[in-house]
């Protein structure tokens, strides 16, 4: 018997070390933090001396902080416009390159590639230079005879730039889109044109109904990675949220409270809370995809 | 079967080699403190080794560019070939990311021995025993204090301890476009070419009328004749609450906002007086040229008049703009003539969480940087005017003419009072971060002046209260 379980290990330890590396990286990186973090938001901390314990306090802050309800609006704007323009843009990309056209290939890599890039810096300084006084925007903008304005710092253009960027990077949910578009049988198309449907009436009764599970992977995704979002904000605001707080994240809020105003023990129940809003979204998507999301 | 076995154990113990070689490679490995000296001889401090008998290594830290990094380095080098049982570890760092990462790791108690400080910080950091006591290395003749003005050691305590140095000394003032000026045609009566003189605020904005009028006469379009610093600038706010207030600081000696709800509501009219007339630029405008790399700033593109930033950096402008003549001059003074100039400086700090050989090698370090010709001949006016002066005047005389211009700028309005003033007090960078949400609501026009400053005076006190 227990020669059996010897043998056993034995044949499991190469699994277990392939695993450790990962373990580690769970454990030393998102476990421990994690747990640090929650003692730390029951206390007043500002990374240099002790935490006190202070229970709810930061949790009970909140309430009537004017900059973290300024940062909320922010996101849930930011969260609400973006996620649907990008998978809007990441549907109809998909759709027009889904037939192997000549040099599709090409196309579908280019407007990946923006994705790539992800929420890079490079990207965001890319960004302040379209949308500043003399980017490139009002450059164009100029020939046809219109002044622009500062569309970065001017307060109620600048949270749009942001989104702009978000919905531009739909290249990984475009993928996705695209792999399950193919997959649907042609055969689908072929009686519904026999029975006389059109190009609009299949995408809504074919394409839509079998997208949907794709459609809720990507809108999962797309919402926990928007509610995340950061650098873009903290390169084009400078790490202020400005002008006026409107590009103030909730993330961005929370880093300038850690990180520039040495309240660690807020930050860290400022985290908390923006885990649970992901939570309740995600849980809320889940809970309506009975309604809307066809397995077949 | 077996084969198979060994093969991936092996292939799975090669992957967590890699990883741990991986880590060990990174750069963070740079900051490993203590440990292994910490076993090294806690010899007794004696002032007059010249060097520790094992080697020791020593972490420093600054903010700056890539030109600025060569020169901290060249510093390093400097000190390494003289003293050679002592090897520093250069961990510079963007200003941007400077204190995120100097907060981070002061707070995993891994801070570097040697630190560079800026004045807002440096309370929030000395007062939370962060910074070694510097006493003891010039009481023990480690650090030399001969040449140093002892009002500047003074000055440089917080809360009574001494726990920073100043890395040299400048003066926070204005610069001003000769070229851009002639080209608009108005004189502003000020000799200012002579370190002599400046505008009072009333004459300030006085002239900024006389100019923008003038310069739309001329057809110049987005021609700016600039402020008395920022309106979100703590520097500047402090500067004209000591000059139209009759010396009253910003700060209280103790913590603690030094000035009223009203004299806020004044400083944020002021400013928006400038916009409102066309003399200063619009909200959207100066945000965006705040955050504008030198090259790109209005006023290095000739299109502001008056700028303000530290003297020290006349050098760097004046070769951005070589169709431009700049001058500086002094923040307005009071009517009354008094002036209450600042002199200005990034400090160093040691380490509280070295241990005592760190501590001694880093007060060696920063006696090498502050008093030996070889390392201030490098270091130049990088950071103002060297604080040992007698290697100041050592250095004047080998200096270009510009970086001549910025030592008798410095030196004359020394001579003429410049001091160190209030430190600021533990939260001051909270007040920062609240009166630039406060400038920019009403230069945005969101809300008014009064408004503007009860809600900022509210938030401060709360802020100040909830550290004292």
């Amino acid at each position: 018997m227990s020669g059996k379980k010897r043998a056993e290990i034995k044949r499991n330890i190469a699994g277990y070390l392939f695993l450790l590396p990962w373990l580690l990286g769970f454990f030393g990186f998102t476990i421990i933090p994690m747990i640090a973090s929650f003692y730390f938001s029951l206390t007043d901390y500002d990374m240099f001396t002790p935490p006190k314990f202070v229970g709810l306090g930061n949790y009970i802050g909140m309430i009537s902080d004017k900059k973290v309800l300024a940062s909320l609006s922010v996101t849930f704007r930011f969260v609400l416009m973006s996620v649907p323009l990008q998978l809007a843009a990441a549907l109809a990309v998909a759709l027009a390159l889904k037939k192997n056209r000549r040099g599709v290939r090409l196309y579908r890599a280019v407007y990946y590639l923006p994705s790539l890039f992800g929420g890079s810096i490079a990207v965001a300084i890319l960004w302040k230079k379209i949308f500043s006084q003399e980017g490139v925007l009002n450059q164009i903008l100029a020939v046809v005879g219109i002044k622009g304005i500062n569309w970065i710092a001017t307060p109620s253009t600048s949270l749009y730039t942001l989104i702009l960027l978000a919905a531009w990077q739909f290249g990984s949910s475009m993928v996705i889109f695209l792999a399950s578009l193919k997959q649907i049988p042609t055969d689908y198309y072929e009686a519904a044109t026999i029975d006389g449907a059109g190009k609009i009436r299949q995408f809504t009764g074919i394409t839509l109904p079998l997208l949907t599970p794709m459609v809720f992977f990507n809108v999962v995704m797309q919402i926990i990675n928007a509610f995340q979002s950061f650098t873009p904000a903290y390169i084009i605001s400078n790490g202020t949220g400005a002008p006026l707080d409107s590009t103030l994240f909730y993330t961005l809020n929370l880093y300038i409270m850690g990180f520039m105003r040495l309240r660690m023990g807020y930050a860290s129940a400022l985290a908390w809370v923006l885990l649970v809003i992901i939570a309740l979204f995600t849980g809320a998507i889940f809970l309506s995809a009975k309604k809307w999301v066809h397995y077949d | 079967m077996k084969i198979q076995q060994v093969l991936a154990t092996l292939l799975a113990a090669l992957i967590l080699a890699g990883c741990s070689a991986g880590s060990s490679g990174s750069p963070s490995s740079a900051t490993q403190p203590p440990a292994q000296a910490a076993s090294q001889a806690p010899e007794a401090a004696n002032a007059n080794t010249p060097a520790p008998a094992k080697d020791i290594e020593i972490s420093f830290t600054w903010w700056g560019d890539t030109r600025r990094n060569e020169i901290y380095g060249a510093v390093c080098d400097d000190f390494e070939a003289a003293n050679p049982g002592i090897k520093v570890i250069r961990e510079p760092a963007a200003f941007g990311e400077y204190w995120d990462k100097l907060s981070t790791r002061i707070a995993g108690g891994n801070a570097p021995d040697v630190m560079g400080i800026h004045a807002n910080f440096g309370s929030d950091l000395a007062t939370r025993g962060v910074l070694a006591d510097l006493q003891p290395y010039i009481d023990s003749g480690i650090f030399e204090v001969d040449g140093i003005e002892d009002s500047l050691i003074q000055s440089s305590r917080i809360n009574g301890l001494l726990c920073i140095l100043p890395q040299g000394i400048t003066i926070e003032c204005m610069y001003i476009n000769q070229t851009l000026l002639d080209e608009v045609g108005i004189d502003l009566g000020i000799d200012y070419k002579n370190n002599n003189g400046t505008f009072t605020y009333a004459s300030f904005l006085e002239a900024a009328k006389r100019f923008t009028e003038a310069a739309k006469a001329k057809g110049m379009d987005g021609v700016y004749f600039g402020a008395p610093g920022g309106s979100d600038n703590v520097a500047s706010l402090q500067y004209w609450s000591r000059t139209t207030l009759g010396g009253i600081d910003l700060y209280k000696d103790e913590g603690g906002l030094g000035i009223t709800e009203d004299a806020l509501s004044k400083w944020f009219a002021l400013h928006k007086e400038l916009i409102d007339i066309g003399a200063a630029a619009d909200a959207a405008t100066s945000l965006e040229d705040a955050s504008a790399p030198l090259e790109d700033k209005l006023f290095t593109r000739g299109k502001v008049l008056i700028s303000s930033t530290s003297a020290n950096q006349y050098s760097q402008y004046q070769a951005q703009m070589t169709d431009s003549e700049l001058y500086l001059l002094p923040f307005p003074e009071a009517e009354d003539g008094s002036s209450y100039n600042a002199l200005v400086a990034s400090h160093f700090a040691i380490s509280n969480q070295a241990d005592d050989a760190h501590k001694e090698a880093a007060a060696k370090f920063l006696n090498h940087f502050f008093n030996r010709e070889s390392a201030v001949s490098i270091f130049k006016l990088e950071q103002g005017v060297p604080i040992n002066s007698k290697l100041a005047d050592i250095v004047a005389k080998s200096l270009d003419p510009l970086s001549a211009y910025v030592i008798g700028f410095v030196n004359d309005y020394t001579a003429k009072g410049a001091r160190f003033w209030v430190y600021p007090p533990a939260g001051s960078n909270e007040f920062t971060q609240l009166l630039s949400t406060a400038a920019q609501s009403v230069s945005y026009g969101q809300s008014a002046p009064e408004e503007a400053a009860k809600s900022l005076y509210s938030e401060a006190e709360a802020a100040f209260a909830k550290i004292n």
